[in-house]
C-alpha cells in the first residue's frame, strides 16, 4: 500500500478472546490508508466481522491498539461517542430504526450527536438519500422497504454522518441475489467519491473490483494480504481451498 | 393518631366501640381565645377557615380548625357575615364592609347605611371589578359594582329585617329575612319580588339559605329559621324555583327535629347538607332535607350556634356564641349513628340519592389512578433500563486463581436494586404495602401529604398521598418487568446500531430501544393498567375515600347492599372499560406500518 499518508485506520496486534475463552482475533494488523478499500474476507467464524467491530469498539478489544488517525480508539481516556460519529457502520441485518420513518433514521444521529437543528438535518439527509437512491421512499417506515433498499437507507444513514471511514460487515449476505446489484452500485458509488471502507464480504467477484487491499482471514489470523490480484493467484492452502469452495 | 385509627377500625366494619374517654363525637372542640360571640365562619379550603365576631373580631384557623389566631380587622363593629369568593369579605353593624388584603383588611364601609346582616359576593376579580349585594336591617340592600355602592332598598318592598341573601351570579339571587319574607331578583337586585312560603311559615323569621342552580333540574333551594323551620323549593323546568315551597320530608312535618331557630346551612350537594341553630342544635341530612342526623355536641351543651361552613363534604366548621368553635374532618359523623338507615322504593329513587356519594368517590378514584399510573410508568421505565444495564463492576474475589490471575465478581449495582425492588413488592400482599406506606412511614416522619414540596395551601390528604404512592410504586414493579421483556425482545443488532451512529447508551436507549420496545408491550401495559384501577379499591382500606369506600358508607347509611356494590361494580367497569379502549386505541395508533403479524389491516 501507499506510504505517502498517514493510515486513517491503523490495527495494530488486535488479539480478541471472548468471555468464554473462544480466542476469535490473534495479533491481527492493518492499515487503511485514505481513499483506499480494505476488504476483508475468509470463511465463516475466522474472525473477520470480529475485527470490523472492535474498530469502532462495539466488540471491545482485548490487547493490541487500533487507531483513527492519531487517537487511540480502544483507550479509557477517549470518548467512543464521539470516535463511533466519525466512523460509519452498515450491518449484514441493516439494523434500520424500525419505528422511525426513513428520513428521521438518518436524521436522528444528526440531531441528536451532531446537535443540528431539524432543518439542518433533513436537508443532509435528503442529500444523501439521493445519494443512494431512495428519494422517494423518505416517508415510509423501513418494514415497508425491500431488504435491498432497507441496506441502502443504512448506508445513506451512515453516511449522513461524513464519517472518516466506512465499515461494512456482510453488506449483500442478508440480501436476495437480485436485490445485491443495487446495494453494490451504492457501495461502488462511494469507492468513486473517495470513501475509506472496510469492507468484510463474501462477494469475491466484488471485492476484487472495488478493493485496494485484501486481507484474508481464517482462524483469527491474517493468512494472506495484498492487493486485489492474489485473489487470482493464491499462495497459500487455506486460501485456495476457501477460494474454491466460495466460486464452484 | 387516635382518630385516624379509630375511623380506619370503622371502615373496615369491625365493630368495636371506643373507650369511653376517646368517644368520638363527630366534631371536635377548638380554642378560641375569646368571650365575644361569634357570628359566622367561612371554610377557605379544607384545613383554613376564618370567623368574625362582635367588636370587629377576626380570627383565622390554618390547621383545620384546632387552634385560631386573631387578625387584625381595624373596626370595632360587630361583624355579623363574612363570605369567600376569590377574596374574603366581612360585613357588620353601621355599614361595616371590610375586604381581606392579604395581611390586612380594605375598610370599604358603606356611608349612611345600617347593620348589615350578611352578603353575597357573585363575583370578584378586584376589589374595582366586583359584584357584592349586602342585606340589613329595615329592608335595606346595596350593591357594589362598578367601584361604587348603590342603594336598592326601594326596590325591595318590605321594610322588615333581611338576614341573609345569596346569588348565584350578578343577575338572580334570593334573601330572606323576618316574617317569613322571601324576595328574588334576576335583574341584578333593581327588583325583587316575592316569593311566598306556605302559610304555617308565614310569621317565622328566616336566616339563612342554600341554593344549587336556578332554573332547570336539577335545582334546589332551602330556607332555613325559626321553630326548626326548613323548606325547600325546586325548580321546575324553565320557571326557575322558588315558586312552590314545602317541606322536603315524605314522612315527617319536622324533619330538623328541632323547634330552635335555625341559624346558619352549609352543604357540598342538595342532598348533603349541615343546618346549625341555637341550643347546641347540629344536624347533618345526606337526603336533600328527608332525614336528618343529630349531631348536637356533649361538650357544648347549651350553646347556640350561629354559623357553619363546610370546604366539602368532609371538613368544615362551626362557631356560636362566647367564642366556641367546633371543627370536623368527617362530616361531623358520631360513629354510633351511622346504623340509622334509610330506606327506598324504588331502584332510581336510590340511585339519585347515592349518585353525589358515587361521583365524589369515581373523581377520587380517577385522582388517584391517574397520578399512580404515571408514577408506576416512570419507575417502570427507568428500572426496566436498570435492569437491562450492562452497567459491571469487577470485584476481585479474595483469592487469585492458581496461574496468579485474579477472579473477579461481576456486579450490577442498577440491576441488583431493580432486582430487589421488583421482587419485594412482587412478593408481598399490596394491601400489607398500604399499610406500611399509610401507617408505618409516618411513624419515621416520611410525609406523604407532600406539604414540604407543595406548601400547606396545596398539601395533598396523607391517605390521598399515601394510596398514590402505594399503587405507584407497585404497580412500577410489574410495569418494570413488563418493559424489561419488551426491552429485551428488541434485536441486540438495534443498540449496536444506534451506537455505531455515535448517540450514548441513555440516548439509544430513549431513541431507539424505548420506542420500540413499549410498543410491544401496550398490551400487557394496558392489563396492568386496568390492575392497577382495580386495585386501587384498597385504598378504602387505608381511608381514602375513593368509590369503594363510598359504597361501604352508603350501605353504613342505608343497607341497600346490593344496589350499593352492583352500582359500584358498574362505575368501576365504566373506568376499567374506558381505560381498555383507549389502550386499543394508542396501540392501534402507535402500530408502525411493515412491523408485526397482522399489521396490514
Amino acid at each position: 500500500m501507499s506510504d505517502d499518508a498517514s493510515p486513517v485506520i491503523s490495527v495494530k496486534n488486535l488479539e480478541k478472546i471472548y468471555t468464554g475463552g473462544v480466542h476469535a482475533v490473534k495479533g491481527v494488523s492493518f492499515d487503511v490508508f485514505p481513499k483506499k478499500v480494505v476488504v476483508i474476507i475468509g470463511s465463516s467464524g475466522s474472525g473477520k466481522s470480529t475485527v470490523l467491530r472492535c474498530i469502532n469498539r462495539l466488540i471491545e478489544p482485548t490487547e493490541g491498539e487500533i487507531f483513527l488517525e492519531d487517537v487511540q480508539i480502544n483507550s479509557p481516556s477517549t470518548d467512543i461517542n464521539e470516535i463511533r460519529s466519525e466512523i460509519g457502520m452498515v450491518f449484514q441485518s441493516f439494523e434500520l430504526f424500525m419505528h422511525l420513518k426513513v428520513l428521521d433514521n438518518v436524521t436522528l444521529g444528526l440531531t441528536n450527536v451532531r446537535g443540528y437543528s431539524k432543518e439542518k438535518a433533513e436537508d443532509i439527509a435528503k442529500d444523501v438519500l439521493a445519494k443512494v437512491d431512495m428519494s422517494d421512499k423518505m416517508d415510509v417506515y423501513p418494514g415497508q422497504l425491500s431488504g435491498g433498499q432497507k441496506q441502502r437507507v443504512a448506508i445513506a444513514r451512515s453516511l449522513a454522518m461524513n464519517p472518516k471511514v466506512m465499515l461494512f460487515d456482510e453488506p449483500t449476505s442478508a440480501l436476495d441475489p437480485e436485490l445485491i446489484g443495487s446495494v453494490l452500485e451504492s457501495i461502488k458509488s462511494l469507492v468513486a467519491e473517495g470513501m475509506t471502507m472496510v469492507i468484510v464480504t463474501h462477494e469475491i467477484g466484488f471485492a476484487k473490483e472495488v478493493g485496494d487491499w485484501i486481507i484474508y482471514m481464517d482462524d483469527g489470523q491474517v493468512v494472506e494480504s495484498g492487493p486485489p490480484e492474489i485473489i487470482g493467484e493464491p499462495k497459500t492452502e487455506r486460501m485456495k481451498k476457501f477460494l474454491g469452495q466460495i466460486l464452484e | 393518631m387516635a382518630v385516624l385509627s379509630l375511623s380506619f377500625v370503622l371502615l373496615l366494619l369491625i365493630p368495636t366501640s371506643p373507650s369511653e374517654e376517646e368517644k368520638d363525637t363527630g366534631w371536635d372542640l377548638a380554642t378560641v381565645s375569646t368571650e365575644f360571640d361569634l357570628n359566622d365562619v367561612i371554610a377557605l379550603n379544607s384545613t383554613s377557615a376564618i370567623a368574625v365576631g362582635d367588636s370587629g373580631k377576626l380570627y383565622l384557623t390554618e390547621n383545620s380548625g384546632a387552634s385560631w389566631s386573631k387578625l387584625d380587622s381595624g373596626v370595632v363593629q360587630d361583624l355579623n357575615s363574612i363570605e369567600f369568593n376569590e377574596q374574603v369579605v366581612a360585613v357588620g353593624d353601621s355599614g361595616t364592609v371590610l375586604v381581606r388584603d392579604g395581611d390586612s383588611w380594605t375598610d370599604n364601609s358603606i356611608k349612611g347605611a345600617g347593620n348589615l346582616h350578611d352578603l353575597s359576593v357573585p363575583h370578584f376579580e378586584s376589589l374595582s371589578n366586583s359584584t357584592i349585594f349586602v342585606s340589613g336591617t329595615g329592608g335595606e340592600i346595596w350593591k357594589w359594582s362598578n367601584n361604587s355602592w348603590s342603594d336598592q332598598s326601594n326596590g325591595t318592598g318590605t321594610d322588615v329585617d333581611i338576614y341573609a341573601i345569596d346569588f348565584i351570579d350578578n343577575d338572580k339571587g334570593f334573601a330572606v329575612g323576618a316574617d317569613g319574607l322571601i324576595i328574588a331578583t334576576s335583574d341584578g337586585g333593581l327588583s325583587w319580588e316575592v316569593r311566598d312560603p306556605p302559610d304555617e311559615f308565614k310569621d317565622f323569621s328566616f336566616y339563612d339559605l342554600l341554593f344549587f342552580g336556578w332554573e332547570g333540574n336539577p335545582t334546589s333551594i332551602l330556607v332555613v329559621g325559626e321553630n326548626g323551620t326548613l323548606i325547600q323549593s325546586s325548580g321546575t323546568g324553565s320557571t326557575g324555583i322558588g315558586f312552590v315551597w314545602r317541606v322536603p320530608s315524605d314522612e315527617s312535618e319536622h324533619p330538623t327535629g328541632t323547634t330552635e331557630t335555625i341559624r346558619s346551612i352549609s352543604g357540598s350537594s342538595r342532598f348533603k347538607f349541615w343546618v346549625v341553630g341555637d341550643e347546641n342544635y347540629i344536624a347533618l341530612s345526606e337526603d336533600g332535607g328527608n332525614s336528618f342526623y343529630n349531631q348536637s355536641q356533649p361538650q357544648t351543651e347549651g350553646v347556640d350556634f350561629t354559623g357553619v361552613s363546610f370546604a366539602n363534604g368532609f371538613d368544615g366548621f362551626i362557631v356560636g356564641e362566647e367564642g366556641i368553635a367546633l371543627y370536623t374532618d368527617r362530616e361531623g359523623l358520631d360513629p354510633t349513628v351511622l346504623d340509622t338507615a334509610i330506606s327506598f322504593d324504588t331502584f332510581w329513587v336510590y340511585a339519585e340519592y347515592a349518585y353525589p356519594f358515587l361521583k365524589e368517590g369515581m373523581y377520587n378514584t380517577l385522582k388517584i389512578i391517574v397520578l399512580a399510573i404515571f408514577m408506576g410508568f416512570s419507575i417502570g421505565v427507568t428500572l426496566a433500563v436498570f435492569k437491562t444495564s450492562q452497567l459491571n463492576i469487577r470485584i476481585p474475589l479474595s483469592l487469585p486463581r492458581e496461574d496468579g490471575s485474579w477472579r473477579f465478581f461481576n456486579f450490577n449495582p442498577l440491576k441488583f436494586f431493580a432486582t430487589i425492588y421488583t421482587d419485594l413488592f412482587r412478593n408481598t400482599p399490596l394491601l400489607v404495602q398500604f399499610f406500611f406506606i399509610y401507617f408505618g412511614l409516618v411513624e419515621i416522619g416520611i410525609d406523604l401529604t407532600f406539604e414540604s414540596i407543595l406548601g400547606p395551601e396545596r398539601a395533598l390528604e396523607r391517605a390521598y398521598g399515601s394510596a398514590v404512592v402505594a399503587l405507584g410504586l407497585n404497580s412500577g414493579a410489574y410495569q418494570t418487568e413488563i418493559i424489561r421483556s419488551g426491552i429485551q425482545a428488541i434485536p441486540a443488532g438495534q443498540m449496536e446500531a444506534g451506537r455505531s451512529v455515535g448517540l450514548t447508551y441513555i440516548q439509544t436507549m430513549r431513541f431507539v430501544i424505548l420506542p420500540q420496545a413499549i410498543r410491544i408491550v401496550i398490551p400487557p401495559l394496558g392489563n396492568e393498567t386496568v390492575n392497577l384501577v382495580l386495585n386501587s379499591a384498597l385504598a378504602s382500606a387505608i381511608g381514602f375515600g375513593e368509590i369503594t369506600r363510598k359504597g361501604r358508607l352508603l350501605i353504613s347509611l342505608t343497607f341497600e347492599t346490593f344496589w350499593t356494590w352492583g352500582l359500584v361494580l358498574m362505575f368501576y367497569f365504566a373506568i376499567t372499560y374506558t381505560l381498555a379502549n383507549i389502550l386499543k386505541y394508542l396501540e392501534k395508533r402507535l402500530k408502525i406500518p411493515g412491523l408485526g403479524l397482522g399489521g396490514n389491516d
